[in-house]
């Protein structure tokens, strides 16, 4: 399996273990696995974030993705238990949706470039 | 638990990677001139120095301020920070947290075991595993600046073993290159086992490559020679110079960021977990900051205890700076520290061994032990953590430098899982 694809596996976990901790209970996560990009979407209809917790994820993913970080440290997201390791996920993938409004739920759209095609994107 | 640390502000990390690798090149430039300095402008004895530093082998504990005086240790200590800072600058990835940790640890390990010539091979050895995966080395970037903790290999085998030339340099280079090439896969595997509570991880990685290879070396009946070098300059030949440089990261920190203190309330706040990214996550300012506050306590500790100042200590107290801006605060670092001078003192180890010495400051390791389960736990975590340190050693017979990352993997990961336990079973979610 692409490592790429394991570590966006890796992201849904975590980010599904956000959603949990948060309250929600019914969560849906969906991926598309792309060549070039991949992504992954979670959805709670049972989940409405504060306006707080939309301005701390927005803080999480407002930095670059840092393939440095992620390919090493990477295999830490989702592993444990009773901690989020968010700021982590900021560094493993952009952030392309986040919306939360009652009745609509919350819903993540996050993506995961192909490693070598971001490293010459970010870096002229 | 946390859920939502707060955040005032956002910052430009961009910008801020840009300065905080200015004040790198400032380290670079503060550690070559404190060693012309210290040599009083001689040249040649500069460079009589440096020879001697790169003619020995390196097993750990070796002294270079002991062996080649002040000037020619600083002076390796610069150029093996620039070469760090080149190779960042080439593989064109942002300065942030690790990266300054990993050149201050450089910094640090070249005043006693890292040098300009021995720290090469494994660099080469982690580039050509990228180059095989077809992946770019700014991938496995702070593996390579870490993984230089394996540079006594490359020593021992061109200057310890009694191997004629070229065979000693080639095979210093081929052994070299290899535990480099291995490391990273490594690396990755071991964080599962203290699942990032262990901040210097290479140190533990790097610590079985040194085992497996001290086991080889042995079953072929070969010894390592070297090591054991531990002086005294005394505190007044360098305290004064690093209260100012670590009072200087304060000022800059307040200069850099005039909302430093809101940051860094939530800075003290953080477990300090792998990854623990101070200036991505609370900017440039508060971390540089907390970098010098860490680097006076660490200076405090050590006159407290009546310690040594040589190049181990000075090199110690530089990874606790770097690591300050990667999972280390006062909150998190103090209790692992106690920990371990109070072992020290209640057990036949002594406080003032020089293994007690450097496990005081490289205890921190296990700064996010305490920062997630308390100070009590980290209190214990320090006081297991110099039993440890005290005999893993001998596995891989000083061949790798983070002997503290490697102890500190060790408790860490039998530590965890019992506290793990222990918290859940309080919230009856076992």
């Amino acid at each position: 399996m692409k490592f790429d694809a394991v570590q966006l596996m890796r992201v849904a976990e975590e980010i599904l273990k956000y959603f949990y901790m948060k309250g929600a209970r019914h969560v849906a996560i969906s991926y598309d696995f792309g060549k070039e990009r991949s992504f992954c979407g979670a959805h709670s209809r049972d989940l409405v974030l504060e306006e707080r917790d939309m301005d701390y994820l927005r803080h999480v993913f407002d930095g670059p993705v840092q393939p440095e970080i992620a390919n090493y440290y990477g295999t830490l997201a989702g592993r444990r238990r009773d901690e989020l390791e968010m700021e982590l996920v900021g560094t493993m993938v952009e952030l392309d949706e986040l919306v939360s409004e009652s009745g609509l739920g919350t819903r993540m759209l996050v993506s995961r470039r192909e490693m070598e095609y971001r490293s010459s994107l970010h870096h002229d | 638990m946390q859920l939502n640390p707060g955040y005032d502000r956002q910052h430009d990390i961009d910008s801020e990677s840009h300065m905080a690798y200015m004040a790198l090149w400032v380290l670079v430039v503060l550690l070559t001139l404190s060693g012309v300095s210290a040599a009083r402008f001689d040249i040649g004895f500069l460079i009589r120095g440096l020879g001697s530093i790169i003619r020995q082998p390196d097993i750990l504990i070796n002294d270079y301020i002991a062996g080649a005086g002040l000037g020619p240790a600083f002076l390796n200590a610069g150029l093996c920070a620039f070469a760090g800072l080149v190779i960042l600058k080439r593989s064109r990835v942002r300065v942030s947290g690790p990266a300054i940790a990993a050149v201050f640890t450089i910094a640090g390990f070249a005043l006693f075991g890292k040098n300009v010539a021995n720290i090469w091979p494994s660099i080469i050895g982690v580039f050509l595993f990228s180059f095989l995966n077809n992946r770019p080395l700014s991938e496995n970037i702070f593996v390579a600046l870490f993984g230089t903790t394996l540079a006594p290999l490359s020593s021992e085998l061109a200057f310890g073993l009694g191997i004629p030339a070229p065979w000693n340099f080639i095979s210093a280079l081929a052994a070299g290159a290899a535990a480099g090439f291995v490391l990273s896969p490594i690396a990755r595997h071991v964080l599962d086992f203290h699942r990032g509570y262990n901040l210097y991880n290479i140190g533990f990685a790097a610590g079985f490559i040194g085992t497996m290879t001290l086991s080889v070396l042995k079953a072929f009946g070969i010894a390592l020679s070297g090591g054991g070098s531990w002086g005294d300059v005394g505190a007044g030949a360098v305290v004064p110079y690093l209260a100012v440089s670590f009072l200087g990261m304060m000022v800059a920190g307040v200069r850099v960021d005039p909302l430093w203190y809101r940051e860094y309330g939530h800075l003290l706040r953080s477990p300090g977990r792998l990854v623990s990214d101070f200036v991505r996550a609370h900017g440039l300012g508060a971390t540089l900051f907390n970098m010098g506050v860490m680097g006076l306590l660490s200076v405090a500790f050590i006159l407290v205890i009546g310690g040594d100042w040589n190049g181990p200590v000075i090199g110690g107290i530089l990874t606790v700076v770097g690591f300050s801006a990667f999972g280390k605060h006062p909150l998190n670092a103090l209790p692992p520290m106690i920990g371990v001078a109070i072992a020290a003192m209640i057990s036949d180890y002594g406080l003032t061994a020089p293994a007690s010495q450097l496990a005081v400051l490289f205890s921190a390791t296990l700064a996010p032990v305490s920062g997630t389960y308390g100070p009590v736990a980290g209190l214990i975590a320090g006081m297991l953590h110099l039993v440890m340190v005290q005999t893993v050693g001998v596995l891989h017979g000083g061949l790798n430098l983070y002997n503290n990352g490697f102890a500190g993997g060790m408790t860490a990961g039998i530590l965890v899982p019992i506290l793990e336990w222990i918290r859940e079973w309080r919230r009856h979610e076992v």
